[in-house]
Formats: structure tokens, sequence, C-alpha cells
């Protein structure tokens, strides 16, 4: 598992530079809402994002995949500050997340308000759902709003009567998470997210824990989001199909950097590196 | 002489209730004190700062490993030299609660940690500021496994309320002793406190009892 720098730049099976050539018309960062610079975490001496860039449009949907412990599901998770990183910046709506300006405008950590007010921006959907288990699913949508943005419980349980109807729940409100399937309690911590109005959607592995047949109700409520939402969408996904039809961008992800990326065409038909094609034909092979 | 002497039973039982209101009420205050500040302490210990949860440790862990007699010894006959004057019963029941804290201490953080690590990712991604989430989120969940516990620390504590006899507080025992100590006759009060507190002992564990079964079945 320990992951030499030296051994990142793995040979490429075309020598086509299509990744840069993809990432020339990239917006700049002041146009991009969510932007990773040089971005490195560490677990111990394995190196799990190594010097990662990414940027994002507002707006975009982008499906990140890759093998397991090539670092995708980290980037959500040091996006959402459920864990620090060790070097580099990220830019969130073109405020710094991890890091704030002091007086002599030299970047410092940021302290807990500022990345409670930047983190505000983003909202995360989970594999294992973590919905409040003694909490209705009414009550897992309206507890953050009240609490968190101080709205008022009438306001709040109005909308999240909307967002669970969103979801197609609207005659689960009182369920408590044990009496509902996977797919519900997934559907309900979407809601549960999209309730503190986030402009950016964080999906990570979201219908892992799902039997198949419940998978597709949570990818159908993806695709409504997408649809009628202006959310910047970025997911963390084993589902190929789901990843190719409406992502934006695809980026395969491999020891703990953007291998490779670009539309889902390109992609999925056309894959320029050697762990690209790999990736996808043992994914092919195992569907 | 009488092997019981019911007569006397009742000359000295008025004095054993009245004292026997004082070590309920140690009980009930020293109680709620160490569940509030327990609960802090517990918190402390789990923070991430180390200035905060490395002080904290070491007190729960000197306390816990001092007799309660030297601590209420400590408020009561040692602080009055540094100028901190407290009644035996302020030194009695803020020693008892601080000794009781300490223990309690442990059994919410046993509590806290039983809820899900993903619980927290789920208040993070969410921006609940800690303390909002700790009332809401976290604690609602950590408290069903603490209760009982939580239930055997209060009976504890009411049996060791005896131990604040050493510093004066006229509770049911130091009474017990007086009386006693009058009429050169101690089977009487001391049977009769010891009664009084495997009563009272039965009927707190009871009601502790009742109150895990309503919790389970919400």
């Amino acid at each position: 598992m320990i992951t030499p720098v030296t051994s990142l730049t793995a040979a490429p099976c075309s020598t086509s530079p299509i990744t840069q050539a993809y990432a020339a018309p990239r917006p700049e960062s002041a146009q991009s809402i969510v932007n990773f610079k040089d971005v490195t975490k560490r677990y111990g001496n394995f190196t799990v994002l190594d010097q990662l860039n990414l940027s994002v449009a507002p707006g975009e949907k982008v499906a990140i995949i890759g093998p397991s412990g090539s670092g995708k599901s980290t980037l959500l998770r040091v996006l959402m500050t459920l864990e620090g990183i060790d070097e580099g910046q990220i830019e969130v709506d073109n405020q710094f997340l991890t890091h704030m300006p002091n007086r002599q405008g030299v970047l410092v950590p940021a302290d807990a308000s500022h990345v409670r007010k930047v983190r505000a921006k983003i909202g995360m959907v989970f594999q294992s759902f973590n919905l409040f288990p003694h909490m209705t699913a009414l009550q897992n949508v309206i507890e953050a709003p009240v609490q968190v943005l101080g709205m008022k419980p009438a306001e709040a349980r109005e909308r999240a009567a909307g967002l669970l109807e969103l979801v197609g729940l609207g005659n689960k409100f009182e369920h408590y998470p044990s009496q509902l399937s996977g797919g519900q309690q997934q559907r309900v911590a979407i809601a549960r997210a999209l309730a503190m109005r986030p402009k950016i959607m964080l999906f990570d592995e979201v219908t892992s824990a799902l039997d198949p047949e419940l998978c597709g109700e949570v990818l159908n409520v993806i695709r409504k989001l997408g649809a009628e939402h202006n959310l910047t969408m970025l997911m963390v996904t084993h589902q190929m199909g789901f990843a190719r039809e409406f992502a934006d961008r695809v980026c395969f992800f491999y020891k703990g950097q953007i291998h490779e990326q670009g539309t889902p065409q390109q992609i999925f038909e056309n894959p320029q590196k050697e762990r690209t094609c790999a990736f996808l034909s043992a994914v092919q092979e195992a569907n | 002489m009488n092997l019981w002497d019911w007569d006397y039973v009742w000359q000295i039982l008025p004095d054993l209730l009245r004292a026997s209101v004082n070590t309920l009420g140690i009980t009930l205050v020293g109680f709620m004190i160490a569940v509030v500040l327990g609960l802090f302490l517990a918190v402390a210990r789990r923070s991430q700062k180390a200035w905060l949860s490395w002080p904290v440790t070491l007190v729960i862990e000197f306390i816990r490993s001092t007799p309660l007699l030297i601590q209420v010894y400590f408020l009561y006959y040692v602080l009055p030299a540094y100028g901190v004057n407290l009644t035996a019963m302020q030194a009695g029941i803020l020693g008892i609660g601080l000794h009781y804290a300490c223990y309690i201490a442990e059994v919410y953080r046993g509590g806290l940690d039983s809820v899900a690590r993903s619980q927290w990712e789920a208040v993070t991604a969410l921006n609940f500021a800690p303390w909002t989430a700790y009332r809401t989120i976290i604690l609602p969940q950590a408290i069903r496994p603490i209760l009982p516990p939580l239930g055997n620390y209060l009976v504890a504590m009411l049996k060791d309320t005896p131990v604040l006899s050493a510093i004066t507080v006229v509770e049911i025992m130091q009474q017990a002793k007086n009386v006693g100590s009058e009429s050169f006759r101690y089977l009487e009060p001391i049977t009769l406190v010891g009664l009084f507190f495997l009563a009272l002992s039965v009927a707190l564990a009871y009601l502790v009892r009742r109150l895990e079964v309503r919790l389970e079945l919400r």
C-alpha cells in the first residue's frame, strides 16, 4: 500500500496528451467553484492524494471513477473537511476552505468559524446514509436548517415536506430510518443535504450499499436534481452507465492523481492511457 | 438488656428521619453536579485540543485514584488556609459531586464513543456547531446505553454519603452515631440506618430500571 512518489507516473498506453488538451479550456480559478491546488493528503507513509489539481465549473457534474485506494473518496472527504490536507490549498466559491489570509495577507490554517462559513456551501451524501436514527424522516430534514441556519421550525417543516416530496417520499414523513429501505433512507439523506441549500453536492458511492433494484430510485433522484437545479455535483461512483449518461466530465483516479479525464465519451469510448483501459475492462468484466 | 427496644426506636426515629433529609439532599444535589460536570469533563477529554484534553484527563484520573474521604478533608480542612471557607455541607456536596463527576465522565465517554463516527461525519457535512451537534444528535443517541451505569453510580453515591460524617456533616450516619453515643445503645440506630440505605437503594434501582424500559420502548 506504500506509494513511493517516484512511481506515480505510470506508463500511458498512448502518448496523446489528452489530459493537457482537456485541461486547457478549463475555467480559471476565478470562474471555478471548486479548485484543488497541489493538494496532498497522506495517511502515515501512504500518499492518498498526490499534488492533486482539479478545477470544477459552477453547475458542472463531475464523475470520479478509479480503483479502490486511488483517493477518490478522500477527494470528497477533504472537500467536506471531514479530513484535513497536508499540503496545497482548496478553494470553494473563490474562498479558501482550509486556509485564510491573516492580517499580513499570508495564508494560515483556517479557524473553525472560517471553515464553517465556507463549508456551508457544500452538502454531502454518504455511502452508508448516516441518517439520525432517533429522528423521523421529516425531523432528519428539519433539524439542520433549524439548528444551524436558525430557520423557523414551521418554515423548515414546510421546506422539508417539499424536499421529501421531491425525492418521492411524501408518504414517509413520520417513518424512522429503521422503518425505511436503503433506497428510501438514501433519498431522505439527499433531501436532508439539500435542505441546507448547498451550491455543491458531493455523492460518495451513494448506491454502493444498496441492492441493485434500489439503485435506480436513488439515481433517478440525482438525475432529477441535475435537470432541475443548477447544482455543482461531484460523485464518486462505480455505476459506469450512470457516469456516462449523467456526467459532464469523468475523472479517472489512479494513485492519488487524476490519471486521465475527459468527457464521458472520451473516457469510455476512447481511453488514452493503459491504466484507464485496464480499469474499464475490469469493471466491464465484473458486470 | 433487651435485644431490640421498640420504645427506643420510636424515640430516635424523628431525629434520624430529619437527618435522612440531608442524606437525600446531598445525594440529589451531588448527583446533579456530577451529571452536568461529568458531561463537560467527558467532552473536554474527547477534545482534539491537547491543552484542554490533557489537564482534564489528569484531573479525572487523579480524583478517581484517590479516596473520597481525603478529597472532602481537603475541601473542608485545607482550603480555609487559602481563604476558601466552605460550610461542611457545601464542602461535602461539592466533594462528592466532583468525585462522582469523574466517574460519570468516563460513563459519558463510553456512551459518546458508542455513537458511530459516521454520525459525526453527518453533522459535520450539515455544518452543525460542535455543541449543537452534541445536544441534538450525539447525546440523545448516547443516553440509552449509559443509563444503567448512571443508575449504578447514583446508588453508589447514596451509599457514599456517610463518608461526609467525617467532616461533621449531619447526615443520617452522623446522626445515628450522635444518638447512639447519648444512650450508649447503637444496635437500633445503626440498624435503622442500614435499613434506610437498603430501602432507598432498592427503590432507586427499580426507578432506573423503569426508565430504561421506557426509553427502550420509544
